[in-house]
């Protein structure tokens, strides 16, 4: 017998506090690992979809930074519009090699309530997608009503080329003329079809909302994009600023989810310390009995830790593969919680969050056993034979 | 009667318990000397302080004021945290009830003082043990499927396994019938006799008192000796 062996004893004579302990740690560990992955694959996902937007720098109406970088990722509505003389400025500046207006809006199924985003783009938008791998979109003419369609949408409504487009819930007939590649982004939901036939259908004749923007190589960014804002009534957007913008506006979202997860391991650690405290006071005897038998605090200290580190690591463990099999419900209830948040998925699991979500458990062991190993300590002998005292 | 190289020399031992404002003496400046190998059994009324002197002697309790030589050594003032280290190396208790680990077999109830000193690859020692006990047979079974008499045989060879000089067993046959009773004063005498372990029991029966070499008789926290 060793210590290992006093500390198993233990665990199995209380079998279902042992597992209730360990459920505890189990349900800890899946709302701080969901946390610690979603804070990762937020970032991943985000920048995944940038990627694939292609664009290094993007103009918008002046005024509206914000919602109209949500705008180009997801649609949605925005009053102002740039206009074809705006987007000759744009595309005649030396620096720029391509600029692809962009005039979108949320459409929807009229049987299916299947959201999807109708997209007017030039041609040559296709450059600014690395990952479709083509150079344009091809289309009969400018006003063909026509239409590339993400693999989503054709693989969920069975389309395929040269069907005509279901009725959405815009009037005009319109014909499917390719299906793009998968990209496991937004735009495997989207619909592609020219500017001019979306400016038609969305009644915004000769506008557009944005202007995604590729420079010439070697230009540098900062300095075209000062004085691409000299345009009256434009703004240009960065990347980077876009991605600042979206991590601010789900910031607070993010902040409330700490404050619950951190609720929830203070509740957990409450748990677990009464717990502890609880297995102690039930062999107060038995540990005074093994003072007199030569035990000294510190070897008492090492089986209560080892149950701890047991209930604590298996709890870890445990918690970690639930958070694993369930990460398409608790990836679901995030997006609930966060709106905007980037298509793709959310969670990322790395050997960083693994191993940091098990030091985190451990941190929490020694934290729970401070209180209880004191108890432990100041266990004496005579208590294990007080009831003999008459 | 002193002798300073007794293996215990108490003197003017005093113990006081304070229970409100009320002071118990339990101890009343006990003088005794303990030599090898004797076998001593402490009788007396119950709270006459029988437990007391030997929770004090083996060093569960702390005396108030004295002189308590072990071996030659002042151990009245030693801390609780050192005496751990005196009872591995001088103790072992027996008790009338008889606190073995309900969750350990047999076997591993007799490895603690062992495990806890560091010597449990000493696993010999602990097959004699047992078979002197008699309980090789039921070595892995749990107390709680043993007979009384056989819970105090285990015990008694937990007290014994890590070869203590001095074996303390306050009112050990107290929860035994006489037959069961008998039988742990015969394995006493063998313990004495051919381990020459000193032995002090607390005990009621005289009949079981007249097979020790001593009788230390106790009232009211005063002692004398037949
Ligand atoms: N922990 C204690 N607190 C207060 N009084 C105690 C305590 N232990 C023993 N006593 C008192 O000390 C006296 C001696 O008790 P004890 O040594 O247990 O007697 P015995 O073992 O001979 O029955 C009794 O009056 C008892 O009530
Ligand atoms: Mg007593």
């Amino acid at each position: 017998m060793n210590y290992l062996g006093l500390a198993a004893a233990n665990l199995k004579r209380r079998k279902w506090r042992t597992l209730f302990s360990v459920i505890g740690i189990t349900a800890i560990v899946m709302a701080f690992f969901s946390l610690v992955t979603f804070a990762q694959g937020y970032q991943n996902a985000l920048r995944k979809e940038f990627t694939s937007l292609g664009i290094q720098i993007l103009a918008v109406p002046k005024g509206c930074p914000y919602e109209m970088t949500i705008y180009v990722l997801h649609g949605g509505h925005i009053e102002k519009s740039l206009t074809m003389e705006q987007f000759y400025k744009v595309r005649e500046h030396p620096s720029v090699s391509l600029a692809s207006p962009i005039l979108l809006q949320k459409v929807v199924h009229k049987d299916t309530h299947m959201e999807t985003v109708l997209y007017g783009v030039y041609p040559d938008f296709a450059k600014l997608k690395p990952l479709w791998n083509m150079e344009q979109l091809s289309f009969h003419h400018e006003k063909a009503n026509e239409c590339w369609i993400g693999s989503n949408i054709a693989k969920t409504l069975s389309l395929k080329v040269g069907d005509p487009l279901p009725p959405y819930y815009f009037e005009q007939e319109c014909t499917i003329v390719g299906v793009l590649p998968k990209t496991r982004t937004a735009d495997d939901q989207f619909i592609f079809a020219p500017l001019q036939t979306v400016q038609h259908i969305l009644g915004y004749p000769q506008q557009m909302k944005a202007i995604g923007i590729q420079l010439k190589e070697g230009e540098k960014v900062g300095a075209v994009m000062e004085e691409l804002s000299q345009i009256p009534d434009v703004q240009i957007v960065s990347y980077r600023q876009a991605e600042y913008t979206l991590n601010d506006l789900v910031q607070s979202t993010r902040n409330l989810i700490q404050i619950a997860i951190w609720f929830i391991v203070l509740m957990g650690m409450i748990g677990i310390v009464n717990t502890l405290l609880m297995t102690i006071e039930d062999r107060r005897k038995e540990m005074g009995m093994m003072k007199a038998l030569g035990a000294t605090s510190l070897q008492l200290s090492y089986v209560v830790g080892m149950e701890v580190f047991f209930i604590i690591l298996s709890g870890c463990g445990l918690g970690m593969i639930m958070s694993w099999i369930f990460n398409k419900g608790i990836e679901n209830l995030l997006r609930l919680l966060v709106s905007n948040a980037p298509s793709g998925s959310l969670s990322y699991y790395s050997f960083s969050t693994i191993v940091s979500t098990f030091l985190f458990c451990i941190f929490l062991g020694f934290l729970a056993s401070i209180i209880p190993l004191r108890t432990v300590r100041k266990i004496s002998p005579l208590e294990a034979i007080q009831d003999e005292k008459s | 009667m002193k002798n300073p190289n007794s293996l215990i020399l108490l003197t003017k031992i005093s113990k006081n318990y304070h229970r409100g404002n009320e002071t118990v003496h339990a101890l009343q400046e006990v003088d005794l000397s303990i030599e090898r190998g004797d076998f001593i059994a402490f009788m007396g009324a119950s709270g006459s302080g029988k437990s007391t002197l030997l929770n004090v002697i083996g060093g569960l309790d702390q005396c108030s004021s004295g002189s308590y030589l072990l071996n030659g050594v002042e151990v009245s003032k030693v801390p609780e945290k050192k005496w751990i280290y005196l009872r591995r190396q001088w103790f072992g208790y027996v008790f009338q009830s008889f606190h073995l680990i309900p969750t350990l077999t047999v076997k591993e109830n007799i490895e603690l003082p062992l495990l806890f000193a560091g010597k449990q690859k000493l696993q010999d020692k602990i097959h004699n043990t047992l078979v002197e006990i008699g309980l090789d047979h039921r070595m892995n079974h749990l107390p709680s499927q043993l007979s009384g008499g056989e819970m105090q045989r285990t015990a008694i060879a937990r007290a014994v396994v890590h070869n203590p000089p001095i074996l303390i067993a306050d009112e050990p046959t107290g929860n035994l019938d006489s037959e069961n009773a008998t039988m742990i004063f015969r394995l006493f005498q063998t313990l004495n006799q051919k381990h020459n372990i000193t032995i002090l029991c607390a005990t009621h029966d005289p009949a079981l008192a007249k097979q020790c070499s001593r009788i230390v008789l106790m009232k009211d926290g005063t002692m004398w000796e037949e």
